[in-house]
């Protein structure tokens, strides 16, 4: 089973749900799809220039535990991490996007409406101007960054992501996801499904042991790769667009925006809005 | 103001306003129904006619039936209760202004709801945001707008095109911005409603009049807001139109998205000092 089979499996299943949330057909086909997971990682890791464990100490992240990578990569096994780790492994040992990992292929993520909208500024200004407005940016990160911990990787960001998200649709989880509210098989909540697909309870808030099937399954239904759900900063792994002004999609290539949009994905959520907001009223 | 306030515990508002028992139907606040009807009889006769003529009809198909006698339309909709439907339906036609039945009748004037502000956060509430942006010239109340619009919601344009304001949405709203503890809102969404309704599930518009007059005083909206257009075009406000538009789309943003449409009004109000 590839990426993209299961692509179409999750894109011609029927209406039916299973107690979990997923359509029934999902789980059975990602099951296969974990073998070949696991085949690819098993690739992965014998290309590596240094051993595995040492190459997760590296990493510095608790969580990824190198027993479960090898436990991954055994034949017949399926691979098993989480999201976060699975994210970990692929952003800080192989240096590639989670969605090349799954699929070979180099993701486009089309930005957040509050971030396409500093994408939208910065191509109306001229290259001097962007340059103002990028060590503008530095200046404000370097102070900030005295009092608050700017570096990236400390905590899955799933969670704001599809907060985000929903709120840029203006939907609920639901029926963002394709789900009829109050007919979604045993889960009748909007809150209690995001619960039961993404294993986001009360006990596990942060996303922090989300299967990676689940955060998949929000993907394919989304059509948004994997990567915006799991990376802080998505600019290095994935081609970005936002969306112009007849609806088609306008690459962001600019180095200046580029370091500006990823500067600003630091930030905590009211931080960034802020800065975003000052910077607009001043350029726009 | 010598109105009796929708929200103090008044005698007139005790009687307009009892706390409903779960599930039963709360009788119509007669004033407001009997305050549209007489408008339609202060109307000259033409358009009385035609007005009666209008609710004779919406009474058939509310009823579905093609064969009622006009008498007994017009009886059963002098006694009934009326639903938001019928409401924004004979104030259509009347062309009159929401705010200023309600207030002919004792409600409160419009007001603005609160929105809930996370800590550290300095956002403006909407009624100051609408307080700001109308103190600005007409070309940064514009220019505001436009912004606005082209960065709010895309779905707010679609609510806004609806010619029938979207009250189930607004009480979504209410239940999920709402500064109260969630199960707070469900229990009062209850009293309100009765308990086997499910806001997600019933996003028809035929909750009654005095449902919705229930819902504004339990989670202490003014009915002017919960009933109004979403969009200024069609306003129910005397004041600029420009402004009202531009809080509406506030108020269905999430905070970061509030935060950067308050910088934005901020940076004008700075301009505008300068």
């Amino acid at each position: 089973m590839t990426y993209q089979e299961l692509a179409d499996v999750v894109a011609n299943m029927s209406n039916g749900t299973s107690e979990y949330g997923y359509h029934k057909e999902y789980v059975p086909a990602y099951q296969e799809f974990a073998l070949e997971l696991g085949r690819r990682l098993d690739a992965r890791l014998s290309e590596l220039d240094i051993s595995i464990p040492r190459a997760v100490r590296r990493t510095g992240v608790p969580t990824l535990a190198f027993a479960s990578i090898y436990r991954s990569r055994k034949p017949g096994k399926g691979y098993s991490l989480t999201a976060f780790n699975t994210a970990v492994l692929c952003y800080n040992i192989f240096h590639i996007s989670v969605h090349e990992f799954l699929s070979d292929e180099t993701p486009t993520i089309q930005l957040p409406a509050t971030l396409q909208l500093v994408a939208k500024t910065m191509a109306k200004l001229s290259p001097a101007k962007r340059r103002e407005v990028r060590d503008e940016l530095a200046r404000v990160r370097e102070e900030a960054s005295k009092e608050m911990d700017l570096d990236l990787w400390r905590e899955p960001i799933l969670g704001p992501r599809l907060y985000e998200l929903f709120n840029d649709k203006y939907q609920s989880y639901a029926s963002f996801m394709g789900y009829d509210n109050g007919k979604s098989g045993k889960n009748r909540g909007p809150y209690a499904l995001q619960a039961s697909i993404l294993n986001g309870s009360p006990d596990n808030p942060d996303g922090l042991r989300t299967l990676l099937r689940g955060v998949l399954f929000v993907s394919f239904r989304t059509g948004i790769p994997i990567d915006y759900f799991l990376a802080m900063d998505y600019t290095p792994y994935a081609d970005i667009v936002y969306r112009g002004g007849n609806g088609r999609k306008v690459p962001v290539e600019d180095r200046d925006t580029l370091y500006v949009l990823r500067w600003l994905l630091a930030f905590p959520m009211e931080k960034q809005a802020d800065l975003i907001g000052q910077m607009v009223a001043k350029y726009r | 103001m010598s109105n009796p306030s929708l929200y103090n515990e008044s005698p007139l508002s005790e009687r307009q306003m009892p706390t409903p028992a779960a599930g039963r139907p709360i009788p119509l606040p007669n004033s407001i129904r009997d305050k549209v009807f007489s408008l339609a009889d202060e109307l000259p006769e033409k358009e009385r006619t035609e007005f009666w003529a209008l609710a004779v009809k919406f009474v058939r198909r509310l009823k579905d039936k093609s064969y009622l006698p006009v008498d007994k339309a017009l009886a059963f909709l002098r006694r009934s209760t009326m639903t938001n439907e019928g409401f924004f339906y004979f104030m259509d036609i009347l062309g009159a202004s929401f705010v200023d039945v309600f207030q002919s009748v004792g409600y409160e004037d419009f007001r603005w709801p609160t929105i809930q502000v996370p800590d550290g956060v300095d956002i403006m509430q909407p009624a100051e945001l609408d307080a700001a942006i109308s103190s600005l010239p007409v070309e940064a109340q514009e220019d505001i707008r436009a912004f606005a619009k082209e960065y709010g919601p895309r779905a707010w344009v679609k609510e806004s095109q609806s010619l029938v304001p979207k009250v189930p949405n607004r009480i979504l709203w209410l239940l999920d911005h709402s500064a109260l503890p969630p199960q707070e809102r469900t229990k009062r969404l209850h009293a309100a409603l009765g308990v086997d309704s499910n806001p997600w599930r019933d996003k028809r518009n035929s909750t009654s009049m005095a449902q919705s007059l229930a819902i504004c005083k339990l989670f202490e909206v003014s009915p002017s807001w919960l009933l109004s257009y979403a969009n200024g075009s069609r306003a129910v406000l005397s004041k600029s139109v420009v402004s009202e538009e531009t809080v509406s789309i506030y108020l269905v943003m999430d905070t970061a998205k509030r935060i950067i449409l308050d910088r934005y009004v901020r940076a004008w109000i700075g301009r505008d000092k300068a």
